[in-house]
């Protein structure tokens, strides 16, 4: 596996250390010959020279002392000296004196003595000096080969050759070893990059060996790893949320390399476009399907968005499918030039949102066309309940433009002592979101208020936010109405009931209490009267005989004052419109009839007139007068008045007298049954007259109340409704147990 | 150890006392003397000859402006003993008695004696003469000089050394 282009790390590293060591190995060696070259050459000469100064010296002796063997052996001593190839020594006089060669076959000295000085000839290297002692003696001349430095330079390099041959194979060697130490490394780091590569498998890691700089190297590369792993963990989910959201939202995205004219789309793209996934997307492809009446205009966009550097049209695309509503988005990159270079983009089928639309709209037409003609007031409202509007029916109700009643113009037609319970309820519900009903009055267009029932459902927005209310309104006038009317029934009826129980505990209290006195007057006097019987005393049995006999005759009158209570009480009403003023002329008459002897002054208010049953008023009307004939029996002059007198329970009429009254704290007694004011003894009655007028004014919806004094006579007060004679409005409140 | 032939001959006309004239002014420039030796840095190094010397005549001549170093080379005649004592260097020629005197009047001090007389170093001289034609020898009396303070220089005592008694 080749990891790197070309020659693996390791040889490179090898061919790197070989080419440093050569190299200064090379540098060292041609410096160093160099060096020898120029240097030793001149460490030679000097040497010669100082060679030959020395040998110069010694055998200066020898010429002061004209000893000529010594001089030959002073300079023999310099045979030891390779590079001398001669020596020759003259006198002062020029003459030579003694010389040596080590070739004499190619050694000449000149004869006399040449000067001082330094010659380099054919090769060879002349040193002239003077042999002096304080005082010139002679001249002594060396020649010397240098071409032996040619020898050592020849073995110099041989050496260097040597020595760099070995140290090279030494630097290899230690180089493969240490190399490994920083390939291995490096060679696990590059398996491990090259495993992330071609496997994209992230969870390698790499064992980290030493605390160097690839240690370093390798912890970060690790982290790196952890990091990418952790990266695309997150990406991966990252896509996955982005796809889930792209496939829920039904988009597709698209990539259009413009300079290579290469798009790609995903697979939701070619699915909104109706094309198989995976053919190539060529312009011909993308715009088969685009409605002709979209084309330009999607043709245009997409040429502004080159300038703009972004673009989002709608079109309609033809489908087999049907027809379907395609949002097209893109963003266009520009290269280095300005020049757009790439475009990418979303593609959205937005054609089930733009039905919902249509759906919205065509139903809001036609809720219009619906409420218009709607029979019920139809008004809808803000949250804030601003009315925003009213159907025509509504309007043509009130009268009031549209203009008049948006907002809370309305409810200048709300009768005014509802329009606080109405915002009462309609803010509560309103707060919560709730529906309400609410009943109220409403002033119709001619004035009339009509009783109203308000019926409000909340709207939402599509997320569910409260935005108003959508309102009808009833007129229930009539039912309202019906309603009362039918309450009145019941209360009626119901107060007839407590009635008919009254008379029931009153009828039971008469029969256990009332009727049985007369029965024990006829016990009583029935034993009295047997006694005498048994006794032969006939003439003394008239006496109870007559006692018993007025006894049940008043018991007859009781039993008939209960039939006649009954009767009362169960006798259907039949209404007519009677004249009171003759009834109570006709009563009076009969009245003085039964006794003329009494004088009593009768005033009578004529053409008083009221709706009832005749012969039930008759009936009150001759309680009410029998009673006032009654108690006036002893006045002087009695005086009895019948009339009619505005009260605070409508007009009343009344039976006034200047009897024998009553006492006011009682009043609340005089209409029970049984009751009576008065002894027996003092004024004749049954107890049982005055209930039944209060029985008869209640059938009739009316009421009746005394006034009065104890001996200054009473007024008997009653009233008959003109409207019902059998249900009227209210039943007295006077109805007491 | 004669490679190309004979070296030139030593001119012929040369006498033993020019030889022993031009010797004695080469041997000053072998020999070190003390600076007590001296009076001054550039005091005149005197060579003493008795008056009648033959070698005299010679000796004039060779000294004639040579000089050793900063010193110049100035010959005397010795008419005294006592003349001894400006003399750093006396050539005697004469009676073993006459130089026995003179060595002993000397004897310890930085007076280089010359001679060429037998047994010469033996009386306690320094440098002695040998003729043998057609060189001239030098004899070194090595003790005798370490003795009166003087020092010759290698080359002068290899050349006396080597040619051997």
């Amino acid at each position: 596996m080749s990891l790197v282009k070309g020659t693996p790390l390791r040889k490179k590293l090898t061919r790197l250390a070989m080419t440093c060591s050569v190299v200064a190995l090379i540098t060292t060696a041609v410096s160093l010959g160099t060096y020898e070259w120029f240097f030793y050459r001149r460490v030679i000469l000097n040497q010669l020279v100082t060679l030959s100064m020395i040998t110069a010296r010694n055998s200066s002796a020898a010429l002061a002392f004209d000893n000529a063997d010594d001089a030959q052996r002073v300079i023999s001593a310099l045979e030891a000296e390779p590079a001398i190839l001669g020596v020759a020594l003259y006198d002062d006089r020029g003459d030579r004196v003694a010389n040596f060669a080590r070739d004499p076959r190619t050694m000449t000295f000149p004869v006399t003595a040449p000067s001082d000085g330094q010659y380099l000839q054919d090769g060879r290297f002349e040193i002239v000096v003077p042999v002096a002692e304080t005082k010139r003696f002679g001249t002594l001349l060396v020649e010397a080969d240098i071409s032996v430095l040619r020898g050592r330079i020849t073995a110099y390099v041989a050496v260097l050759l040597i020595t760099t041959t070995v140290s090279g194979f030494l630097a290899f060697l230690l180089a493969r070893r240490l190399k490994k130490r920083i390939t291995e490394p490096v060679q696990a780091l590059a398996e491990a990059a090259s495993s992330v590569q071609t496997k994209d498998d992230y969870s390698v890691r790499v064992t980290k060996r030493e605390n160097d700089e690839l240690g370093t190297l390798t912890d970060a590369f690790n982290g790196m790893l952890d990091r990418i792993q952790e990266n695309q963990v997150e990406l991966h989910r990252s896509e996955e949320r982005l796809r889930l959201a792209l496939d829920s939202a039904q988009i597709g995205t698209w990539d259009w390399d413009i300079e290579r004219s290469d798009v790609k789309w995903d697979a939701r793209n070619y699915a909104i476009y109706g094309v198989k996934f995976g053919e190539r997307v060529t312009a011909e492809v993308f715009w088969k399907n685009i409605h002709p009446d979209d084309v330009a205009k999607v043709r245009a966009a997409i040429d502004a968005g080159f300038s703009s550097g972004g673009f989002a049209t709608e079109f309609r695309l033809e489908l087999e499918s049907g027809l379907r509503f395609i949002v097209l988005r893109g963003l266009v990159l520009a290269n280095v030039a300005g020049r757009p270079h790439r475009a990418v983009g979303v593609t959205i089928d937005i054609t089930e949102r733009r039905r919902a639309e249509l759906r919205v709209v065509e139903s809001e037409q036609r809720f219009r066309v619906v409420a218009e003609k709607a029979p019920a007031l139809i008004w809808s409202c803000e949250a804030n309940l601003k009315r925003d509007y009213f159907n025509r029916t509504w309007l043509s109700f009130t009268g009031r433009t549209l203009e008049q009643e948006m907002g809370d113009g309305w409810r200048a037609s709300l009768y005014e002592e509802d329009r606080e319970r109405w915002q009462a309820i309609a803010s509560a519900a309103a707060g919560l979101t709730d529906p309400y009903s609410v009943e109220y009055r409403l002033r119709r267009a001619d004035g009339a208020l009509r009783w109203m029932i308000e019926t409000a459902s909340p709207r939402l927005a599509a997320d569910g936010s409260f935005v108003g209310y959508l309102g009808t309104c009833i007129d229930i006038t009539v039912r309202k109405e019906n309603e009362a009317e039918l309450e009145a029934h019941v209360r009626l009826r119901t107060h007839q009931l407590e009635l008919a129980n009254q008379e029931l505990e009153s009828f039971s209290y008469s029969v256990s209490h009332d009727l049985r006195s007369p029965v024990r007057v006829i016990q009583g006097y029935a034993e009295v009267a047997l006694e005498e019987a048994e006794a032969g005393r006939i003439d003394t049995l008239a006496q109870p005989l007559h006692r018993i006999s007025k006894a049940a005759k008043r018991m007859d009158e009781l039993i008939s004052a209960f039939i006649t209570l009954a009767r009362i009480s169960r006798a259907e009403l039949s209404a007519q419109r009677i004249d009171l003023s003759k009834i109570s002329e006709e009563i009076v008459g009969q009245l003085r009839a039964v006794q003329p002897t009494r004088a009593v002054q009768f005033s009578l208010q004529r053409g008083l007139t009221a709706l009832g049953d005749e012969r039930l008023i008759r009936v009150v009307l001759d309680n009410l007068l029998g009673n006032a004939w009654k108690f006036t029996t002893g006045r002087e002059p009695a005086r009895i008045e019948f009339g009619q007198v505005p009260s605070k329970k409508g007009p009343a009429f009344f039976v006034r007298d200047n009897g024998a009254g009553f006492n006011e704290a009682f009043a609340g007694k005089l209409f029970q049954v049984f009751q009576r004011l008065h002894a027996a003894s003092e004024f004749e009655g049954l107890g049982v007259g005055l209930n039944t007028v209060q029985r008869v004014i209640q059938r009739h919806g009316g009421e009746v109340w005394a006034e009065g004094r104890e001996n200054e006579g009473a007024t008997f007060f009653f009233t008959l409704p003109e409207n019902a004679p059998e249900l009227n409005r209210e039943p007295a409140e006077a109805a007491r147990p | 150890m004669l490679a190309d032939g004979p070296v030139g001959p030593l001119p012929t006309v040369v006498s033993e006392q020019s030889v022993y004239a031009a010797f004695v002014v080469n041997i000053t420039r072998f020999v070190q003397w003390p600076d007590t030796a001296f009076s001054s840095a550039e005091a005149p190094l005197v060579i003493g000859t008795f008056a009648r010397d033959p070698i005299n005549a010679e000796l004039d001549i060779a000294v004639q402006g040579e000089r050793v170093g900063a010193r110049a080379l100035q010959a005397i005649r010795l008419h005294s003993l006592d003349d001894l004592a400006r003399c750093h260097v006396v050539y005697l020629a004469g009676s073993e008695a006459q130089i026995a005197t003179v060595l002993g009047r000397i004897a310890g001090k930085p007076i280089l004696s010359i001679s060429d007389g037998d047994g010469f170093l033996e009386l306690g001289g320094h440098v002695r003469f040998v003729p043998r034609p057609p060189r001239t020898q030098l004899r070194i009396g090595v003790p005798n000089l370490r003795r009166s303070g003087l020092q010759a220089r290698a080359q002068l005592l290899r050349l006396g050394q080597a040619d051997g008694p």
